[in-house]
């Protein structure tokens, strides 16, 4: 066998055949992206439908008074 | 007619009244917890002794000795059944664990008050089995956190759109199916929306969105209260199943396990840990709802188990969330948070009631979805196979939400987040509760059973048009413990 077919077994043999790359490529990615795009649509609709930003969770501001209340 | 031994059932719709007006002119929010702890801990009291008393009397329905609200309001104003039976001390107990665990950073915002009113009006709810009293009962249950919105200046059209369609429709179709020949066309459109009530307010793609909108802008424990019971799932048992033809009822399935798929690929991408806990519950209620929808003794047991488990294994999840939320303020899931080093009794319990939700074996859940699957698989494979796609999902947004929470970095605080003694207390009862309903499943899955063989006889009546069994208990499924 040449160098470089061993090269190509050796780096399928230690990506476990790339099955975790072609999984995140193939399947996880473009699901993820879906729902993202949905996620995105369901704001625009609360937006509209409250007449305003519906995700105040978006601008949470950082929790100083919280921790000051645990003292 | 069966009567329980004392008027439980009127003295927990009245405690939570009482407590109110108790509460009512208190300025100091402390007094306030206080009080309203000792009132939700009597009412949780008086529904696990209506649910023991119950248990004894080997009945299937019973009323409360003396019945005092029969003469006012008729006989099934108030009254315990193999179905509401331990949906009362489940709910109790939420309303009891919520307000206990309130730490003083959220003391000032949560209504104590209508946290007490709310549970009223829930228990009444639960305890009532007129269709036209549960109609005006989950109406006036969307009126506390409206008033919750409004006293905290937040957008409320979302939820108020949604929930006057859910009120408009509930009373519209129980108006065309009151009195009327089950088969009728105008019988059959009041089915048809009294079933879109139950959806809306299970929150059913398209019709969710009110609940995202809802633990936005409303303190945690309010959302968490007000879904969490799943009174969209009572509305469709008692008011939708019983008169519903098996074409309306799987026709509308695959909305709901649309809605389980969607809801957990979603929570799988959410960056701030409401938005996710909202779609990890949505999922599941879908779930719920599959069952119902399958209407099979199977299905329909399984779904009723599920209804247990996910009530109290996403209210501790959520409640461990609420607690997280009292310590850093709203939590983004974008970044790591390595909470385990602070507090690792709410880690292992946010890894328990995860992935108790999600039918992990030793959990009361394992049992509720297998039975779930088993049902649903024999009427439909695909469905099922959907099912366990769903799941599956909620099980990678449960551990990846864990690892963001607890893991992947050093947190630094000047001060300690360690638990505290009231949380450690909410943490053990749920987590015995999950556990031992996991160990020992049998008493919880038999006592399902003959909720889910009752609506079966009633629907074989519908469709048979014959006169009902007589209500003996059926030989109860065996189930292995863990």
């Amino acid at each position: 066998m040449s160098p470089r077919w061993e090269d190509w077994w050796y780096r399928l043999a230690l990506e476990r055949g790339y099955l975790d790359a072609v999984l995140q490529e193939c399947l996880v990615h473009p699901l993820q992206r879906l729902f993202r795009r949905c996620d995105a649509w369901e704001r625009g609709w609360t937006d509209w439908l409250s007449g305003g930003a519906s995700r105040e969770s978006d601008q949470a501001p950082p929790g100083v008074e919280i921790l000051e209340d645990l003292r | 007619m069966t009567t329980l031994h004392l008027p439980w059932l009127e003295l927990s719709l009245a405690l939570p009244w009482l407590g109110a007006a108790w509460v009512a002119r208190v300025r100091q929010p402390e007094t306030v917890q206080r009080r309203s702890v000792v009132v939700l801990g009597l009412t949780l009291l008086a529904t696990i002794a209506a649910w023991i008393d119950f248990a004894t009397l080997h009945a299937f329905e019973a009323h409360d000795r003396w019945d005092l609200s029969a003469r006012l309001l008729g006989p099934d104003a108030v009254v315990i059944d193999e179905l509401s039976a331990p949906l009362l001390p489940l709910a109790a107990l939420l309303y009891f664990l919520t307000a206990l665990v309130t730490l003083r950073t959220k003391v000032r915002r949560f209504s104590f008050g209508w946290t007490l009113i709310s549970e009223a009006l829930l228990l009444a709810t639960l305890s009532c089995r007129h269709p036209w009293g549960v109609v005006g009962l989950l109406a006036a249950g969307t009126i506390p956190p409206y008033l919750e919105l409004r006293a905290r200046r937040r957008l409320t059209r979302t939820y108020v759109v949604h929930m006057a369609l859910f009120v408009a429709l509930l009373c519209l179709g129980q108006a065309l199916v009151s009195g009327a020949d089950p088969t009728t066309p105008p019988a059959l459109v009041g089915v048809g929306l009294l079933t879109a009530a139950a959806l809306l307010r299970s929150g059913i793609v398209p019709v969710h969105c009110w609940m995202r909108d809802l633990f936005e802008h409303a303190t945690f424990g309010t959302a968490l209260l007000f879904v969490t019971p799943m009174a969209g799932a009572y509305a469709a048992i008692r008011l939708v199943l019983p008169i519903a033809p098996d074409w309306i009822l799987r026709s509308i399935t695959p909305l709901s396990l649309f809605t389980a798929v969607y809801a957990a690929g979603m929570a799988l991408v959410q960056r701030e840990a409401r938005r996710f806990y909202c779609s990890l519950f949505l999922s599941h209620s879908s779930l719920v709802l599959v069952g119902l929808e399958t209407a099979t003794p199977v299905a329909l047991t399984g779904a009723l188990s599920l209804w247990l488990s996910v009530g109290l294994a996403l209210a501790g999840f959520g409640l461990t969330l609420r607690s997280l939320e009292s310590r850093l303020g709203r939590i983004s899931l974008d970044a790591f948070h390595g909470l385990y080093e602070h507090t690792p009794t709410l880690a292992a319990f946010f890894l328990l009631t995860g992935l108790a939700s999600v039918g992990f074996p030793g959990t009361f859940g394992f049992i509720a979805m297998e039975l779930l699957v088993d049902g649903v698989v024999t009427v439909a494979p695909l469905v099922g196979t959907a099912v366990v796609v769903a799941a599956a999902l909620n099980g990678i947004a449960v551990l990846q939400a864990y690892f963001r929470l607890f893991t992947g970095t050093r947190h630094v605080t000047s001060i300690s987040l360690r638990r505290r003694r009231r949380e450690q207390f909410a943490v053990l009862t749920l987590a015995l509760l999950i556990l031992g309903g996991g160990v020992y499943p049998q008493p919880g899955v038999a006592s399902r059973y003959h909720a889910a063989m009752h609506v079966v006889r009633s629907r074989r009546v519908l469709a048979t048009a014959e006169p009902p069994l007589p209500s003996t208990h059926e030989p109860e499924p065996e189930t292995n413990s863990e």
